[in-house]
This record gives C-alpha cells, sequence and structure tokens, in this order.
C-alpha cells in the first residue's frame, strides 16, 4: 500500500456500480484508474425508482444534463409521497420535501399553527404546504428564488436501469474500463486479508488497490470474502419480500409516489413517463408469496406489463461497511425497505462519504472507523424514521397493523416520539437525511396531535396570529399560477 | 350488368398475379374483364419467401396440383417457424410456433391446461412443440403428407423461389383469360368525381377500367399518390425498416421450418428452398448501419467477405388508412407490410382479395360493402401487428438498446396491453382472446406457443404436488410417435413429386 491507491475496481454494474464509477472518475479523474466488473448473467434488482431531492446535487457533480437525464431514463417530478390507509383504512397523508409555513419566529411552524388551529384555524398542516398545493393540481415549475417560501424542493421517479445505462456511458466516455464477466474467486494477501485482485471465470485477473462491493445483497467481498457481520433489525422491519411488477403509465403523471398500506405490509406505486412501478413489500410471516403476489396484482389499477419479479431481503446493515480495503456501496451494505425511497440515496451518500475520505497514500485505520461510525448513524436514523410509520398507525384490522402497534422500538425513537406528543417539539439527529419538516409531517400525519406547543408561538394576540397565518397562506397559493401542469412541463423542458 | 364489368390491375408482382388468378377464378361465369398491366422495366420486390397455410387454400381452391406448382418453384414445405435466441433469460434456447393440425385437437386443450398450471408455478412440461404434431414432424423432418389411411387435415405452408411463383401464377392467370399488357404507367387518370378512369401507358395506350387494383408496390402510385390515401406507419412499436438479404447453397436435408434467429439489432430468416437458403437480417436503420448488417449476417451465416452479394432493400412498415378508397382496391406493399417474421405478407394479400371478392360481388360491383371490408382488412392488420410486436415487447435479450428499447418500448394496443394484464394475473387467457374474438389473427394456441416458448412464467413454487402435468398423464409423446409412423421423409418427398411432375415452360 505504500505506493498509494492508483487503482480502484469496482465489483458489480448495478445502480450503485455505474454510480461509483461515473463520480470517482468524474472527481479523481487521471488521478485514478477505474475498472468496473459486470455480468450480464446476472440480473440487477434496480428498482429504487424514487428518490429524495439530494439526487439533484450528485447530478450536478457529475455535471449531468437535466434534460437529457430526465428524458433519458423517463423520469418524472416527485414532490412527495402520498400515504395512504397508513393511519387508518380510508385516511391519507402527505410526506412532501417542502416544509409547511414559513420561519414566524424562534420555534417551528407547527408551534403557531397548533396555537391557531385551537383558535378557530380550519386549515391544515398541509395546507400551508407548496408541494402539497402542487400535489393536489398536478403541477410543477422550476421556481427560482431565495425566499423559502416559494420554494418548490423535489426529486425524480426515473427508470433505475436506464439510469445506470446513462451514467455508464458517461463513465465509458471518461475513460472507466469495463471488463464482463463472473468474478469467481477473490484474491487475499495470506497475511493482511487484503483484496488484491478478483478473478473472472475467464481466468483473468483484475488487480487493484481499493475494492467497492457493489455485488447487491450477497455481498461477495464484504461479506462472502472478509466474513463482516450483518446487523439484523427484521426485530423492528419485519418486511422481507417485496413482489415487483411495471404496469401502464396513466394518462396524467402524478408528480408524487403513493404508498398505500394493505392489511399487510404497503404497496408503492411510482409513476414514470412510460409506465409505472408497482410493488408490494411484506412480511412472510404474515402472509405468503402467492397472497402476497394476488394482492399486488388484484390491486394494480393499470394493466400489467411483466410477470412479477420477487425480491427477498433482510433488512438490517453490514456493521463494518467499510472493511480492509473494501467499501460496501449499495445493498451489499444493507438494505432497508423503500418506504422513503431512501436506497439510491444511501449509494450516494456512502459514495460522498467514501469521497471525502478517499485514501491517499494508504489506508488509514481511522478512516476505516470515522466511515462505519457515520454510515451507522445514517442507517439507524433512516430506519427509526421508517419505524415511525408502522408503530404509530390506528388500524385494528389485522394482526400485522396491531402488532405493529405494540412492538418496542428504538429508545432513541421513542423519545422523539414522547417529545413531539407532548410539546410539539422535534429533535434533529445531526445525520439524518430527514428534517424537522419531515419527522413533522409523517408524526403528525400518522396521527399524533400534540398536546402542547411552544411558549415562543403566544406573543401575539389571537388576531394578529390569525392574520398572519391568512397571509402565508396567500403567499402559497401564489406560486401556483406559475406553473404547468406535470406532463406539460416535463414535455416543454425537455424539448 | 350488361357491359362486362373491367377490372385493371396495376403491377405485376407476386400480388398483382395473386388477385388475378382469384378474380379470374371465382368471377369465371360473371360478365367480368381482368385485365393486368405490368412492365418489365420495374424490378418486384420479391421476398416474401415463406407462407402460412392460408396459402395451401389458394392452391386448391384454384385446384392446382403441389406436384405441379411446388417442383416449379422450387418449393418446400413448411410446418413452424423456429424462434432462437429471442428470449435467452426465461426461455429455452429456441421454441417453435407450428401450425395447428387436426391431431392436435387432442393436445391443444392439455397444452393449454398445463400452460395454465405453469402459471400457478407448477413443475409441468409446457414446450409448445411437445403439444403438436407439427413440432414432431418438424424434428423428424418429415414432410406433412399422409397416405389416405391418416385421414387428418395437416395444416402447413410453403417455402418458395417468389419470382418464380410469380411466373407461374402469371401464366395461370393467362391460362384463366386475364389479359395481360406490357407497358409502363406513365399517368392515372380520373374524372370529377375523383374515380379512377384509366392507366395512361408510356406508349401512349389507355387502359379504361372501372375497378382498379394497386399493386404497384411501395410507390402506390393509384391508392396513395393519386388518390391521397395515407399511410400510416407502425414504427413507434415495429423499429425494423431494412433488411440485407443473401442467399447460401441448398441444404442436403431440407427442413421443413423456417428458422428466426434473434441477431444484435434484429432477426435474420433461413428459409430452405430446394435450390438454396435464402436467408436475410431484417434490422432497424436507426440502430445498425448497412455495413455492421452485413458484416453480422455474414458472420451469422459464415460467408466469407468475397462470397455472394448482399442485397438491402427498405421497408416501408404500416398500412394505409383504407385499403379500399372509391373504385381502386390497394394489395401487396402498395396496401402496407408488415415484417416477415410470421410470413404474413402473402397471407394478407391473399386475404384481402379473398374478402374483397366477397364483399364486391355481395355489394353487386358497387362500394356497397367498402366499409365493412375496410374494417376487415384494417383489424387483419392490426391483429398480425400485435402479435408480432409482443415478440419484441416480451424479449429478454441484453446485448444491444434496440432489445431494450424493445423491452421498454410501451406503445402498445389496448388489445395487447389487456391480453398481457389477463396473462400476468394469472387469469382466463382463453377467455379473454374470445372476448376480444381476435382468435382469427393468431388463436388461443399460438398465444400459448408465444408466450411458453418466451418462457413467460412465475417461478415454481416451493411445494410441487408432482402430478397434473398432462403431457406425461396423456402420453403425448407416444401418441405423437405413433402419429410420425404415416409420413414420408421431406426431402425425399419432395424429388418424388419432382419426378411426376410435367415439365413447364416457364412462359
Amino acid at each position: 500500500m505504500t505506493s498509494g491507491v492508483r487503482k480502484l475496481v469496482i465489483a458489480g454494474g448495478g445502480t450503485a456500480g455505474w454510480m461509483a464509477a461515473a463520480l470517482f472518475k468524474k472527481v479523481l479523474a487521471d488521478n485514478i484508474e477505474v475498472e468496473l466488473i459486470e455480468s450480464e448473467d446476472i440480473g440487477i434488482i434496480g428498482v429504487g425508482e424514487a428518490t429524495i431531492p439530494p439526487i439533484q446535487t450528485f447530478n450536478q457533480y457529475l455535471g449531468l444534463d437535466e434534460k437529457a437525464f430526465l428524458k433519458e431514463t423517463h423520469a418524472s417530478i416527485k414532490l412527495a409521497i402520498r400515504f395512504e390507509n397508513w393511519k387508518q383504512e380510508g385516511s391519507s397523508y402527505y410526506h412532501t420535501f417542502g416544509a409547511p409555513g414559513a420561519t414566524l419566529g424562534f420555534v417551528g411552524f407547527q408551534h403557531y399553527w397548533l396555537r391557531a388551529a385551537q383558535n378557530g384555524l380550519t386549515q391544515s398542516l398541509w395546507d400551508f404546504d407548496l408541494n402539497y398545493l402542487a400535489c393536489l393540481e398536478g403541477k410543477f415549475n422550476k421556481i427560482q428564488t431565495d425566499n423559502p417560501v416559494y420554494q418548490l424542493p423535489y426529486a425524480y421517479h426515473f427508470d433505475a436501469t436506464l439510469y445506470g445505462q446513462f451514467l455508464r456511458r458517461m463513465a465509458e466516455n471518461a475513460g472507466v474500463k469495463r471488463a464482463e464477466g463472473t468474478i469467481e474467486y477473490v484474491k487475499q494477501n495470506a497475511t493482511t486479508g487484503f483484496v488484491e485482485a478478483l478473478q473472472l471465470k475467464s481466468g483473468e485477473q483484475i488487480a487493484g488497490d481499493l475494492f467497492l462491493d457493489c455485488t447487491g445483497m450477497r455481498g461477495l467481498l464484504l461479506q462472502k470474502t472478509l466474513g463482516t457481520e450483518y446487523e439484523d433489525w427484521s426485530h423492528w422491519l419485519c418486511a422481507d419480500r417485496a413482489w415487483a411488477v411495471p404496469s401502464q403509465r396513466h394518462e396524467h403523471t402524478a408528480p408524487f409516489t403513493r404508498s398505500i398500506a394493505r392489511s399487510t405490509g404497503w404497496q408503492w406505486r411510482i409513476p414514470l413517463t412510460h409506465r409505472n412501478g408497482n410493488g408490494l413489500v411484506y412480511s412472510s410471516k404474515y402472509m405468503d408469496d402467492d397472497k402476497a403476489r394476488e394482492l399486488l396484482m388484484t390491486n394494480l389499477d393499470t394493466p400489467a406489463l411483466d410477470e412479477p419479479r420477487k425480491i427477498s431481503f433482510r433488512t438490517g446493515r453490514t456493521v463494518k461497511q467499510w472493511s480492509k480495503n473494501v467499501i460496501g456501496i449499495g445493498l451489499s451494505s444493507g438494505f432497508l425497505e423503500p418506504l422513503e425511497s431512501t436506497s439510491i440515496h444511501l449509494i450516494q451518500s456512502g459514495l460522498v462519504r467514501l469521497l471525502k475520505m478517499f485514501p491517499h497514500k494508504e489506508i488509514n485505520p481511522s478512516m476505516e472507523t470515522m466511515y462505519n461510525a457515520e454510515s451507522k448513524e445514517e442507517f439507524e436514523t433512516i430506519r427509526d424514521f421508517i419505524i415511525l410509520h408502522y408503530v404509530v398507525n390506528e388500524r385494528d384490522d389485522s394482526e400485522f397493523w396491531r402488532d405493529m402497534q405494540t412492538m418496542s422500538i428504538p429508545a432513541r425513537l421513542e423519545q422523539k416520539i414522547n417529545a413531539f406528543k407532548d410539546t410539539a417539539t422535534i429533535f434533529n439527529e445531526q445525520n439524518d437525511i430527514f428534517r424537522d419538516a419531515s419527522w413533522l409531517q409523517v408524526m403528525a400525519g400518522q396521527g399524533i396531535m400534540p398536546r402542547d406547543h411552544h411558549p415562543a408561538a403566544n406573543t401575539q394576540t389571537v388576531p394578529q396570529l390569525l392574520d398572519v397565518m391568512g397571509k402565508v397562506l396567500q403567499a402559497k397559493q401564489q406560486p401556483l399560477t406559475q406553473m404547468l401542469p406535470h406532463d406539460e412541463f416535463l414535455k416543454r423542458f425537455t424539448q | 350488368m350488361s357491359a362486362p364489368h373491367r377490372i385493371v390491375i396495376a403491377g405485376g408482382g407476386t400480388a398483382g398475379w395473386i388477385a388475378a388468378c382469384l378474380m379470374a377464378h371465382h368471377w369465371r361465369d360473371k360478365p367480368v374483364s381482368i385485365t393486368l398491366v405490368e412492365s418489365a422495366d420495374i424490378a418486384t420486390v420479391g421476398v416474401g419467401e415463406g407462407s402460412t397455410p392460408t396459402l395451401k387454400r389458394f392452391f386448391s381452391d384454384l385446384n392446382i396440383a403441389e406436384s405441379d406448382w411446388m417442383p416449379a418453384c422450387n418449393a418446400t414445405y413448411k410446418v413452424n417457424i423456429r424462434f432462437k435466441g429471442w428470449s435467452p433469460q426465461n426461455g429455452p434456447d429456441s421454441y417453435s410456433h407450428p401450425f395447428i393440425s387436426q391431431p392436435d385437437a387432442f393436445t391443444e386443450r392439455p397444452f393449454h391446461v398445463n400452460c395454465h398450471n405453469r402459471r400457478l408455478g407448477l413443475d409441468v412440461n409446457v414446450t409448445p412443440e411437445q403439444f403438436l404434431l407439427n413440432g414432431w414432424l418438424s424434428g423428424a423432418g418429415k414432410a406433412p403428407v399422409t397416405p389416405p389411411s391418416f385421414p387428418f387435415r395437416i395444416e402447413y405452408g410453403y417455402h418458395f423461389d417468389s419470382a418464380l411463383l410469380g411466373r407461374y401464377l402469371k401464366r395461370h392467370a393467362v391460362c384463366l383469360g386475364v389479359n395481360h399488357i406490357e407497358g409502363k404507367i406513365d399517368d392515372v387518370i380520373t374524372s370529377l368525381s375523383g374515380h379512377i378512369t384509366s392507366l395512361k401507358l408510356q406508349s401512349g395506350e389507355m387502359v379504361e377500367g372501372d375497378f382498379f387494383i394497386d399493386c404497384t408496390g411501395f410507390r402506390s402510385l393509384l391508392l396513395q399518390q393519386t388518390l391521397d390515401i395515407r399511410f400510416n406507419p407502425f414504427g413507434e412499436n415495429l423499429f425494423n425498416d431494412r433488411a440485407a438479404v443473401l442467399a447460401t447453397p441448398a441444404q442436403a436435408q431440407l427442413p421443413v421450418e423456417t428458422t428466426s434467429t434473434a441477431l444484435s439489432n434484429g432477426w435474420a430468416w433461413s428459409i430452405p428452398l430446394s435450390s438454396r437458403t435464402g436467408n436475410g437480417y431484417v434490422f432497424s436503420s436507426a440502430h445498425l448501419t448497412d455495413d455492421k448488417a452485413e458484416a453480422e449476417l455474414r458472420r451469422h451465416l459464415s460467408v466469407q467477405d468475397n462470397e455472394g452479394d448482399v442485397r438491402f432493400l427498405s421497408m416501408r412498415v404500416g398500412q394505409v388508412e383504407k385499403h379500399w378508397h372509391k373504385n381502386c382496391l390497394a394489395l401487396g406493399l402498395a396496401q402496407g407490410f408488415i415484417e416477415p417474421l410470421e410470413a404474413t405478407a402473402l397471407h394478407l394479400v391473399q386475404l384481402s382479395v379473398e374478402f374483397f371478392i366477397e364483399d364486391y360481388e355481395q355489394g353487386n360491383f358497387s362500394p356497397a360493402l367498402q366499409d365493412k371490408f375496410n374494417k376487415d382488412v384494417t383489424e387483419r392488420f392490426s391483429g398480425v401487428r400485435d402479435y408480432i410486436v409482443a415478440h419484441y415487447k416480451l424479449n429478454t435479450r441484453d446485448d444491444s438498446a434496440y432489445w431494450r428499447e424493445n423491452r421498454n418500448n410501451m406503445a402498445l394496443s389496448e388489445s395487447l396491453l389487456q391480453l398481457l394484464d389477463v396473462w400476468y394475473r394469472k387469469g382466463d387467457f382463453p377467455a379473454e382472446i374470445q372476448r376480444q374474438n381476435i382468435q382469427s389473427h393468431f388463436g388461443i394456441t399460438s398465444w400459448h406457443c408465444l408466450l411458453a416458448g418466451y418462457g413467460i412464467f412465475p417461478p415454481l413454487t416451493k411445494q410441487q404436488p408432482g402430478r397434473g402435468d398432462l403431457y406425461k398423464d396423456n402420453d403425448t409423446e407416444a401418441f405423437f410417435k405413433g402419429c410420425l409412423l404415416n409420413f414420408p421423409d421431406h426431402s425425399a418427398y419432395l424429388k418424388d413429386i419432382a419426378r411426376r411432375s410435367p415439365a413447364h415452360p416457364l412462359v
């Protein structure tokens, strides 16, 4: 290792592999050689079709042209997730990428809203959220403003396989080498255990200094070779299967993902411009595979376009996502169900973290420690956010949902829920990708109505407060006039 | 009708002569005169070397014996099409789509049932060609002809040299009294009402008529160019628009099937004639250059660069808005074209002529049934299109953007969407085909061949009862092996009928 890190080898060419190849080549350019090994015989999971707003930053790093990207990946705009039947059968709420209201003082908007609601305000929290209002009208436009009141944060729905191919072309043009073949043997250093080379079925050996394990849930390098431990979280998140199937697109492309709770598990519906992505996430403890397949297929609202595919998984994380000279990116680093569309984000944040700590002359063990501590924190906060959706529900129609209500949950999450219940206050963890507004929408949406609000929201008289609220409502309505129907926007923007 | 009704056919390719023969035959006792104008200067496209069983009906309607026309056209029998490499990730390496013969009455239903059980996750035999007699004939290299002691109707098509077939039909048409005029059409004359009144030839001669049939190929001189009927392209879901053609020597043992092999940006046909093997690579020019197509075709056939000439054809895929307008009917390439994946080119010509003869006569040689005719023919084209589109939509190749774009293509007809939806939902697939009433294009068994051949099934369930396989339960193999004893060897049989055939002066 004294000669420094000169060659990066990426094992696996799914979404994770090509995102990695494109990013490292772009940032490190000729300082490093990048080679990716993939096999046409091994399918990719490629279901992470919905994203969250930081994907824009990632695309900007890469210098992707947004128009070309939207076109090539059949992408649509995502402003929110609509959670249906989660609180009760028939109920729904949105988790938007926006934030309700405006900054009105020292404390969060929800405190002012709570006080106003107790004093005659009839509008919901969401009526103050531009993303929500745009979802209702099925509209979008890119809005240039520094005023957070008018901002409309967005992410994308896209075809993950096409995104991978798009990045592949880009990476290959930039000089990333691609080797076709199945990895048969991982060659390690006899004393250090560091990976030295990957041997393909053809006999070819690909040597490198640093290896990315993008082999998916198999975890060929990290788990199979280095034997890193996997921390199982299925006692909190018991879903272990999904069926996924594409179906015909809707006449109007919705600018949001739908997450629909079913008697056991939940169904996603992701609108792309050429088709919809659908899937059912469930637990094999509560429902057998055939039943689940049937539940999904009977709840498709447009014609199916393929045989459904079954995906099995174990929720949890690889304890040492960085081990020796191998870093797990993508599903080899752990699995969290796609309830909050975090799969692609976790790839991205792993890559950015690694890039920040990228070894130059040698692999420093404290880098490994810091990397693993940060990723642990990130996985755990997302995990807690997902558990929140399950544990706070008022459904009484199945054993599954009743069990969810009574499960014991991580202590930190419990504190967070209790604090909100009692005081409407939301505590932020530093590495939590989901900020106040996200926690607020999901906690309120799942049915928690705080008992009290912060005294700082009491400084105005009630008429003054209601007047301010009215002005915020008006302000939020204003940008809607500049927006276009979603499909119209996509058509015009990509022309 | 007092004065004879004058029908003028413009163009003498296969379509023109098929129309001439059928009309002259059916209207032999009617006061109808038929004239065909063709120019020796205009080459015919003349691919369409494979047929469906519809062509068998054509020859039998005209009382033409196989021993007469087959040797004259270097023809061979065709009992199925074999598809290789279309679905490498799900399906077997190849599967065949056989024509359905009468003995299949015993096995079609078990095949559907097995497919249904396989869709429910049971591990049962769903190999199309093992359930259908023609699949066995092809496997054993047998000609589909039977002695009187095996009195079942066997369905089959043919492979033939289409230039020779054109010449054969021309001679036959002339015998039936068709008036043949040699000359190049210079102008199409219309009346104030927009009807065609005559064709002006380069010689100055005027060929007048009451009804005109446009067989002028892709140019469509009459219907599209003169009467301005719109052409609706199918490019949104059928990408192929070009073919590279190269013949190779005849095979010693003549297969009884067409082979269609998926290549990087399209597919290659292999059609065995007694004189040569016809090969062609149908591809999308947006995805592949001519040079690359030629190189790939040569590689596929193991033909050196200096051997043989590759000919290129452009294909205009789609159909006209109206096949019959005013007093003009378009046939063949002038009415539309669908790539020859299921050998439907002459099939659609023949059906159009048959429908026309029936409707025109029933309407007392007036346009009374024009709308009905146009609806029927348009539906036929759409039905064929859907079945072909399914071949592309369902592919599981990953070797080029072409195949991925086909897989991701969402421009599907409502009919095809519903059909696939019922399949994926494990619904009653045969009932859906009946509900849509599309079995006359491709029947229930054909759709099963396609979907089973592509391996469009869910994973096997963990618990297998170990029974319920009708292929085994009914001892299907023994049944077909018994049937096979009645059929002669294909190559030997063809030599035999060639010996019995009278020598033909070829015009």
